[in-house]
């Protein structure tokens, strides 16, 4: 019985080696292969999931009016040129002609304001609220159009100029239910051939795009959920670039990765500690600068990012916008974190290590972080320990998103209160898009501070808001701006921790010119469209990998080493069974 | 005519203090048509005397030395083959515990006829008719072929056991224990049931029991075991009326009599000794009334002490009679 | 008509366990903190407002008192409606219909393979027991139980496909690549082959020390040394007088299992980026999706239930001895 299994052992592993991947004929020609991380549905600007890299996807298959460059300036797109007036309130717009959809029909002025319409008709938060500031729509002829505002929008550029997916009329003037839409028909570089639910996408360059074909034909958007998996995948060379950001830990592994390239670039996701300014004794001011005193931000950019990160401003706005506050420094200091609690009266009186607060009363707070991410529970874990080392009582918490949600940010909602004390939380780049969302951030009136989780209030900050919201003039924005920052690395509503850096991995073999976009990484449009890539931009490729010499041997499979160490494991395997087989025999009773 | 012949037969049960003795030096031999009574208390090594023969001994066990010789062909030596061959067809079993002997999976018929078309050369029709002659001769319907083990009552069982055991027409059978566990009235049936057939079939039969009235009301021979060893070997008359061994003395003594209500039984003080560090001398001797010196000492080999009737006692005459 | 009275209490006890397993799991999503919100909303949810918020729970009957969303439920079971998935906004009886088929196919390939195999070496070993063949058998199903399910995944993963590129890292097929007939069926087994390993790997360890035990039992019958008496080959005793009796048990953790095959290669599916049901349950649990949580726990209540079904009547064909209380 055993000789039999162990040849059919044999038989079999040498089976298994016949199923080499090259066995099968596949398609290489201009096929690029991109895995993302989640199934982003139907691609219409109502159905997609993520804001990265699902809104990305959708604006393959769309265009927007203007387009934000690498340096998430606002550039000229589907409008071949603009003016804006004096008072900022009215915007001139000349349409590029012979754009067409993927179904053949020309893209009018038409479409432009039934966009516009349709979205204020069909609320779609992200792209309807910018929108609403747009009084009239007003068509001049068939290549010129005026928006004319109700009052003056500093980010209309941005939002929504260069976010909007052009609609196209013909199709969505049929659509009653946009939350159900499937029909993804667009303008933009991209048509969209095929997508099976939890598996993939299919998109194919657009001959007749009006920017130029882009030189990959084909897109294949494979969906793999699991961050190892995509990586392995990677690796494999079974998908050529990835949408994800690699993390710290194996970054030096594919840095030497002869077959793959490595783009770094400034992340806009910021990384923070958050109070509940509601709830003693985070709701006093020395209380929070004292946390902040005591959290080395650059300690831990070195030790749990492995420097892949910048560390952040106590003021909030990310060190590469060109609002930063760069007069504002702040160092560490345990001492003097020990000396703002000693003085506010929150003294360790029982003896128990810990402080208590002014009134006495105990003090044992909790530290709540998402038990998704573990680069997010260590830095929980540390800021906890220097806690504790300055003598506040802290646990950390980690649970699953949405409990955590549920606790913070009760239905998403800041009017419905808050249930926490401390909690490690994140905001998406989208925060740092444009400075005025710190009056969002901070401002006292639930409808306008509309992610001020910690229910922080202070009349100060609300005047230097409304002061903003009233200002257009863009040096006084500047100042404001800058004064808000102050008033934060003041106040500590919240400590700013870092902003995680993006590193891309990608087989140049492939495809090499992707165009990085700061905050975004090289999953975006312009990487489809070469000749809109500024030629100056700034790209951060790794030291240790120039491009170049890059090996296109798809034979290259892994060292030799570990192909000896399985045929020995194997050799030794079988040496064992026979072994065995003969020792049994000689044991069993005649 | 001599149709087993046991020589010096000895098995050994490895235990966790060391290795039992469990048969030491057995031997005796069996004419056919005979009915030989194997008879001992629980533990003196009856059964593996059996097993042994068949060369059932697995591990923890092992048949040290000795021969068997079934019509001249030794079993204990025999090839592995040789041996499947022989067994059922020339020797074979009705089992301790028909309960238990039976494979709960199948239906009786069945595993009777398995073991005829193993060894005989006949077609599965013919088998089947074979088996159910044999069910018939041991008292079963035969429309009670399709029936599963746990269908049938004990008494019943052992009589599926008896019909298998004489499927293949064997030159001897071992009946190890097969009442035991069964009533009062089966067992009479069932023990009347084997003599019969062994008279109407000329078999030879080796019975295997601690009941020794029951063994000498049918056996023509008996030999008696203790403590590994066949203390006493003579025809069953003998052993009543001229028991020798101080140790059947003591067995016939222990033995109510309904013919005599009032007799005394009178057991045998002691216990049997340590199968692992067994006594150099008789393995007796504590418990014997009898003992001399030399008793200690050496052990006692079966000696003639009257025609055809031998017993393994250093008294004078190899022991002394039975006194009724 | 003694039978019919024993099939009607049956069904009785059928129906009170699904109607119980019914509220079950009606209930016990809705305990958990949180809500469905931020995957119903989108991604942009923290800008809306309370208005638009409540419009969506509105929308979808979050807002109804718990009677009302339990009778919804209920009948909405009766007529097979499983609705939308609030995560991924699709039929969920799609999402059922793409994925379940993929965990079948594993599951019940796993649960074929590793029940052969543990049967073989779980009677090899007994048959061979105290012997070294037994002992290392031990030994090495023991120490491959010992490790993570998810490790043996990884490292088959990391070794084969990875480093060595004999296997693809992810999925149950190249989707895109279109391919049909013999070619597909070459290319999904070959996608299957390490996520069915790792799954083998961790499942015949039980299979195994069952049929060794239940084997060595058996062998310690009087009906096998009778057997033996009786001239049986060895071969034949130990296939057909052993192992057939120690099959009894074996076959009781087989038909049990049928019942969990769908839940149970979660970790699995998630490793090799498997696109099966066990994950897709696992990613409903997390984003509080309540209709998909409903839906795919009914389908393995009810495939266990169809399984203990399926045992009920397989036994008796098996042992004799069982299911003749009634007669």
């Amino acid at each position: 019985m055993a000789k039999f299994l162990i040849r059919f052992l044999l038989a079999f592993i040498i089976f298994l080696t016949s199923f080499h991947p090259s066995a099968y004929a596949e398609k290489k020609v201009d096929v690029m292969k991109i895995a993302i991380p989640k199934d982003e549905n139907t691609l219409t600007p109502y159905t997609y999931v993520t804001g990265y890299p699902g809104l990305d996807l959708v604006h393959l298959v769309y265009d927007t009016l203007l387009q934000l460059d690498e340096k998430n300036t606002p550039q000229p797109w589907l409008a071949k040129d603009y003016k804006v007036s004096e008072d900022g309130k009215t915007y001139d717009f000349t349409l590029h002609e012979n754009i067409k959809w993927h179904d053949g029909k020309p893209l009018t002025v038409d479409d432009i304001k039934f966009t516009v319409d349709y979205f204020i008709k069909n609320p779609k938060s992200r792209f309807t609220n910018p929108l609403k500031v747009i009084q009239e729509v007003s068509i001049t002829d068939d290549s010129h159009f005026k928006f004319i505002l109700s009052e003056a929008d500093p980010n209309f550029l941005i939002q929504p100029l260069a976010d909007v997916p052009i609609l196209p009329k013909h199709i969505w003037e049929a659509v009653s239910n946009p939350n159900e839409a499937t029909n993804a028909i667009g303008s933009g570089p991209y048509i969209l051939e095929d997508y099976k639910t939890g598996q993939f996408y299919k998109m194919k360059a657009n001959k007749d795009y009006f920017k130029g074909a882009s030189p990959v034909q084909q897109l294949i958007f494979p969906i793999i959920e699991d961050p190892t998996a995509m990586f392995t995948a990677l690796k494999a060379k079974e998908v050529d670039a990835i949408s994800s950001s690699i993390t710290p830990e194996v970054v030096s592994e594919f840095k030497s990765n002869p077959n793959l390239k490595i783009e770094e670039g400034p992340g806009f996701s910021t990384t923070l500690f958050q109070f509940n300014a509601e709830k003693y004794p985070m709701s006093e001011k020395s209380f929070r600068q004292a946390v902040a005193y005591a959290i080395d931000n650059q300690y831990l950019v070195d030790t749990v990012t492995l420097g892949f990160a910048q560390t952040g401003s106590p003021g909030f706005i990310h060190p590469s916008s060109p609002f930063y506050n760069k007069d504002l420094s702040f160092k560490p200091d345990m001492n003097k974190a020990k000396d703002i609690l000693d003085q506010a009266g929150f003294v360790d009186k029982d003896g128990d290590g810990f402080r208590e607060g002014a009134n006495g009363e105990k003090i044992k707070l909790v530290n709540l972080v998402y038990s998704t991410s573990p680069l997010r529970i260590r830095t929980a874990e540390i800021i906890t320990e220097w806690l504790k080392d300055i003598g506040i009582n802290v646990e950390v918490r980690a649970m699953d998103a949405t409990t955590v949600d549920s606790l913070v940010w009760p239905d998403f909602d800041v009017s419905k209160g808050r249930n926490f004390d401390l909690a490690l939380w994140s905001w998406s780049n989208t925060m740092q898009l444009f400075p005025d969302r710190m009056i969002e951030l901070f401002h006292s009136d639930p409808s306008i501070g509309s992610v001020n989780i910690g229910g922080y209030k202070n009349k100060e900050f609300d005047d230097l808001s409304k002061e903003l919201s009233q200002t257009y003039e863009s040096s006084k924005r500047t100042e404001i701006i800058k004064n808000m920052q102050e008033f934060v690395a003041d106040e500590f509503p919240i400590v700013p921790l870092y902003h995680d850096k993006i590193v891309n991995a990608y087989t140049p073999a492939v495809y090499d010119q992707f165009s990085f976009q700061e905050g975004k990484g090289i999953i975006n449009k312009l990487s489809f469209v070469p000749s809109s890539q500024s030629k100056t931009a700034t790209k951060n490729t790794s030291d240790d990998n120039q491009s170049g010499e890059v090996k296109t041997d798809t034979e290259n499979k892994g060292s030799n080493n570990s192909l000896f160490f399985l045929v020995g494991f194997i050799v030794l395997l079988i040496a064992g069974g026979i072994f065995l087989k003969q020792k049994s025999n000689k044991n069993t009773d005649v | 005519m001599t149709i087993l012949q046991v020589e010096n037969l000895s098995t050994y049960y490895k235990t966790d203090r060391g290795e039992a003795q469990a048969v030491e030096n057995v031997s005796f031999s069996m004419k056919k048509g005979e009915m030989l009574g194997l008879i001992g208390e629980s533990g003196c090594g009856k059964t593996t005397v059996a097993q042994s023969i068949l060369r059932l001994i697995e591990y923890p066990g092992r048949i040290v030395s000795g021969k068997a010789y079934l019509d001249g062909i030794d079993l204990l030596t025999a090839k592995q083959d040789e041996l499947e061959k022989l067994r059922w067809k020339d020797i074979s079993v009705i089992p301790q515990s028909a309960m238990n002997a039976l494979n709960p999976i199948y239906t009786i018929g069945d595993q009777i006829v398995e073991s005829i078309l193993i060894h005989e050369d006949v077609s599965k029709a013919t088998a089947i008719k074979r088996t159910e002659e044999l069910l018939e001769m041991v008292g079963i319907k035969k429309n009670r072929f399709k029936n599963y083990p746990h269908e049938f009552s004990g008494g019943m069982k052992q009589r599926v056991a008896i019909a298998m055991a004489l499927s293949c027409n064997p030159k001897l059978i071992i009946s190890d224990e097969s009442t035991t566990g069964l009533d009062v009235l089966t067992q009479a049936q069932i023990i009347a049931l084997i003599k019969q057939l062994q008279k109407d079939l000329g078999l030879s039969i080796i019975l295997i029991s601690h009941d020794l009235p029951m063994v000498t009301s049918v056996c023509d021979r008996v030999a008696i075991m203790y403590a590994g060893k066949i203390v006493e070997l003579a025809n069953t008359q003998d052993i009543l009326k001229h028991c020798s061994h101080p140790y059947s003395n003591g067995l016939l003594n222990a033995t109510p009599d309904l013919s005599n209500p009032d007799k005394e039984v009178v057991s045998i003080p002691g216990s049997v000794p340590d199968l692992v560090k067994p006594p150099t001398g008789c393995r007796f001797y504590d418990r014997c009334k009898a003992r001399m010196n030399v008793c200690k000492e050496e052990s006692p080999d079966l000696k003639e002490i009257r025609p055809d009737h031998f017993s393994a006692c250093f008294l004078e005459g190899g022991g002394y009679y039975h006194v009724q | 008509m003694y039978k019919f009275k024993f099939l009607y209490s049956k069904m009785i006890q059928y129906v009170l366990v699904i109607f119980l397993i019914l509220t079950l799991n009606f209930l016990l999503p809705r305990l958990m903190p949180g809500s469905p919100l931020a995957y119903l909303a989108g991604e942009d949810v923290g800008l809306m407002t309370s208005e638009e918020k409540q419009k969506i729970l509105d929308k979808h009957g979050l807002n109804d008192s718990i009677t009302t969303q339990y009778i919804d439920y209920l009948s909405n079971i009766f007529t097979g409606d499983f609705g939308f998935s609030y995560q991924q906004k699709v039929p969920i009886s799609d999402l059922i219909e793409d994925r379940l088929p993929w965990t079948l196919l594993l599951t019940g390939l796993n649960l074929v393979i590793s029940t052969i195999l543990g049967v073989i070496f779980g009677a090899m070993a007994a048959w061979k027991r105290g012997t070294k063949t037994d002992i290392n058998l031990l030994t090495g199903f023991m120490f491959l139980s010992a490790m993570p399910s998810f490790w043996i995944g990884m490292i088959l993963v990391s070794l084969f496909a990875s480093k060595l590129g004999w296997f693809p890292v992810f999925g149950a097929e190249t989707a895109w690549a279109d391919y049909q007939g013999m070619e597909r069926l070459l290319d999904i087994g070959h996608h299957m082959i390490l996520p069915l390993i790792t799954l083998i790997l961790i499942s015949v360890t039980t299979t195994f020390m069952t049929m060794r035990y239940s084997m060595l039992n058996v062998l310690g019958e009087d009906y096998i040394q009778m057997a033996k008496a009786k001239g049986v080959k060895e071969k034949t005793i130990k296939y057909k007088h052993a192992m057939r009796n120690a099959l009894l048990p074996v076959a009781t953790v087989f038909m049990l299992s049928l019942g969990f095959m769908l839940g149970g290669a979660t970790v699995i599916e998630t490793v090799f980026a498997y696109p099966g049901i066990g994950r897709l349950m696992f990613e409903a649990v997390v984003s509080r999706d309540y209709p998909l949580i409903q839906a795919t726990f009914l389908i393995i209540t009810f495939s266990v239930i169809i399984a203990n079904f399926i045992a009920d009547i397989l036994y008796p064909l098996l042992d004799p001895k069982v299911g003749k209380e009634n007669g």
